[in-house]
């Protein structure tokens, strides 16, 4: 990496590569993928599905699940090499250092439990104090996630709240153990946007108040630009692309950045529909070189037959394209995204 | 899209939907998921129906197509009261208003080849021979932007972007005059989103296809139709061309609703917005007036009052909020005045 180690890094991500051995072959769901985490800052990890997003993140918490495999890189949290860790000190910084938010939340808690108890016994694994106190802790905690009436609603089951409440319950659990690092993998899919606005506002006022770092998966540009302070573009495996948000924004270097920007829809201005052509590659079978030269407007030769590595382009701004590197001389005109395709 | 005037070629008047729920052993409940909604599309046109879950966006669709029975109201659709049929006139209309689904995959019979999926509607509504058949499969994967070769190929073996390629071209296969696309483009992937719009857009223009557009994203709804109606708890609370709505929404909820998608730009970020507190009540045994009181920052005792009922705002645009009556005859704009209020 380019940057020096500074104080304020809570997590570094170092070379880290997740590989899933299937029937059909190996998939490379995380290659090559290093990045930095600050604290008190929101970190936006964007890609399509079977980008990797999600994995990246479950090989920080090390629960990759079968047949998936991390085998090489480095994750240091906090001065603490993870990889290095047994499981039994895996799971007590699972829930104490790292606290994950999933996507669904009713799928996320115990239907059999009510969302008091669920939380209330976070709170007792980690202060080791007795129930009651838990018990009362955990009602502060749904009063802090703003959930109305958090003293009755402490006995209601899962089933009996909406998705929007589960969720607030799920950041409630999560951030009850006050983690260092909070991982939020698609927290908002599916939930209506009124609902989503709020919960945005609670996680960004949680994790800012808190000092946490956060790492907040999504596939939406949107969220992204209002939410978070960094963004790391994946495709494929890869992180292609990765920077301040401000800068990603307006000036993306990386052609599936500009295509992912160029053909977000949005209901403050008009403009034709963009859409990058063709679909995400078979994970088993990637393209050779940079694996997003099939569907780049800009693909020469040389994309197909090497690799491109990451390059600094200015401002703590890091991308992987040869166009970038210059390696290859070309414009790169934003049109291309609006030319038929379909 | 096509930019159509002219008269309505559907015309919905009075639609209700009620389901009763069970509420004991021998009680129900009536659940009102459509409540009297009226709205025209004319001929060639694409009217979007936004909402957030719940609000009975899918269930109006449905009752257009009588996949399910309206409780009252009037369905036409070109010189045929619909509503009127009984179920055997109805399926052989069926040919001519089609449908398609919001998960594509889910939606395409997994056992099927793609060429028997396709074939299938026309065994049922048409009189061609077999090699007539085969040649308009063949044709219908072209329009779509699939290769003929594709036919002896099952579901699984295609992205998402290509499976709801696949339920548009089944839509299309017999020729329809009105398709409802229930969410077309939520399952997919923010760089293939564009290709399906294109799709849809290219296929009214060169078909002639009235299209009822149902969606809950606001952005996909402003880059594709010509009319928005909006609902919430199975009202439309607001009605217009997409430029009324979008440009001088009146109605509370849609102005909170458009303010809360969140917006791809980092230096829009902090810009104010009328937020909603709580969530989307219980559909069942509403009160009789606005169905938003519970949630809107500008309610008065009178919004307590059975209605309100559509009140004109400009020449096409209709808002179901008193405010908009009161500001009307003051001559201000509603969101200027709705804004002094607060």
């Amino acid at each position: 990496m380019i940057e020096a180690r500074n104080s304020d890094t809570l997590l570094d991500v170092l070379g880290l590569h997740t590989y899933f051995y299937t029937y059909e072959g190996v998939v490379k769901a995380v290659n090559s993928v290093s990045y930095k985490l600050n604290r008190g800052e929101i970190t936006g990890l964007v890609g399509e599905s079977g980008s990797g997003k999600s994995v990246t993140a479950q090989s920080i918490i090390r629960l990759v699940k079968a047949p998936g495999k991390i085998v090489e890189g480095e994750v240091w949290l906090d001065g603490q090499d993870l990889m290095s860790c047994s499981e039994t000190e895996m799971q007590t910084i699972r829930g104490r250092k790292i606290s994950m938010i999933f996507q669904e939340p009713r799928a996320a808690l115990n239907p059999l439990f009510t969302v008091g108890d669920q939380i209330s016994r976070v709170i007792q694994l980690r202060e080791g104090c007795s129930r009651s106190v838990a018990e009362t802790h955990a009602v502060e905690m749904m009063r802090a996630v703003e959930i109305a009436d958090p003293d009755r609603r402490a006995n209601a089951y899962p089933h009996e709240m909406s998705g929007g409440m589960c969720q607030r319950v799920m950041v409630a659990m999560a951030l009850s153990a006050n983690p260092l690092l909070l991982i939020a993998d698609e927290p908002t899919t599916g939930l209506d946007v009124t609902v989503q606005a709020q919960v945005l506002d609670l996680i960004r006022l949680r994790v800012k108040s808190a000092g946490s770092a956060c790492l907040f998966i999504t596939h939406d540009l949107g969220v992204v630009a209002e939410l978070c302070e960094r963004v790391i573009v994946m495709y494929a495996g890869r992180v292609v692309e990765q920077g301040p948000v401000a800068e990603i924004f307006s000036n993306p270097r990386h052609p599936y950045t500009q295509g992912l920007i160029a053909s977000t829809l949005r209901v403050d201005i008009d403009k034709p529909i963009s859409t990058i052509p063709g679909t995400v590659p078979d994970a088993v079978h990637l393209p050779s070189g940079c694996t997003f030269h099939p569907r780049c407007p800009f693909a020469e030769e040389l994309c197909q037959l090497e690799e491109p590595q990451m390059v600094e382009a200015g401002h703590g701004h890091l991308t992987r394209c040869h166009i970038v590197s210059g390696r290859i001389e070309r414009e790169m005109l934003e049109e291309a995204w609006t030319m038929e395709t379909a | 899209m096509t930019n159509a005037n002219g008269e309505a070629f559907v015309q919905i008047r009075n639609l209700r939907k009620d389901f009763p729920i069970r509420v004991g052993m021998f009680s129900h409940v009536r659940l009102r998921a459509v409540d009297d909604i009226s709205f025209d599309i004319p001929k060639g046109a694409t009217m979007g129906l936004v909402g957030e879950s719940g609000c009975g966006k899918t269930t109006a669709g449905r009752c257009l197509l009588r996949l399910i029975e309206p409780t009252s109201g009037e369905i036409r659709m070109g010189e045929h009261n619909l509503s009127d049929l009984k179920s055997e006139q109805v399926a052989r209309m069926r040919g001519r208003m089609q449908m398609v689904f919001q998960d594509p995959g889910g939606s395409l019979t997994p056992r099927m080849t793609i060429g028997a999926i396709l074939r299938e509607p026309l065994d049922l509504h048409t009189n061609l021979n077999a090699h007539e058949k085969d040649q308009r499969v063949r044709e219908l994967l072209t329009q779509v932007g699939l290769q003929p070769d594709h036919l002896s190929r099952y579901p699984h073996q295609f992205s998402g972007g290509q499976q709801q390629r696949i339920g548009v071209a089944r839509a299309i296969a017999t020729h329809p005059e009105f398709i409802v696309l229930d969410e077309p483009t939520s399952a997919l992937d923010v760089s293939v989103r564009g290709q399906i719009l294109r799709l849809l857009t290219r296929l009214q223009e060169e078909l002639g296809l009235t299209y009822l557009f149902i969606s809950h994203d606001l952005s996909v709804i402003k880059h594709t139709c010509n009319q928005v109606a909006v609902m919430y708890l199975g009202r439309i609370v607001e009605i217009g061309s997409t430029e009324d709505i979008f440009g001088s929404p009146s109605h509370p909820y849609t102005q909170a609703l458009l303010s809360a998608v969140p917006i791809p730009d980092p230096a829009q970020r902090g810009k104010e917005r009328l937020k909603l507190p709580g969530e989307v009540p219980s559909p069942i045994d509403l009160p009789p007036g606005c169905r938003l009181y519970s949630r809107c920052p500008y309610r008065r005792d009178a919004c307590l009052e059975p209605g309100p009922p559509l009140l004109q705002v400009g020449e096409s645009h209709k808002a179901a909020c008193i405010l908009v009556d009161e500001n009307l005859r003051i001559g201000g704009s509603n969101t200027a005045a709705l804004s002094q209020l607060a």
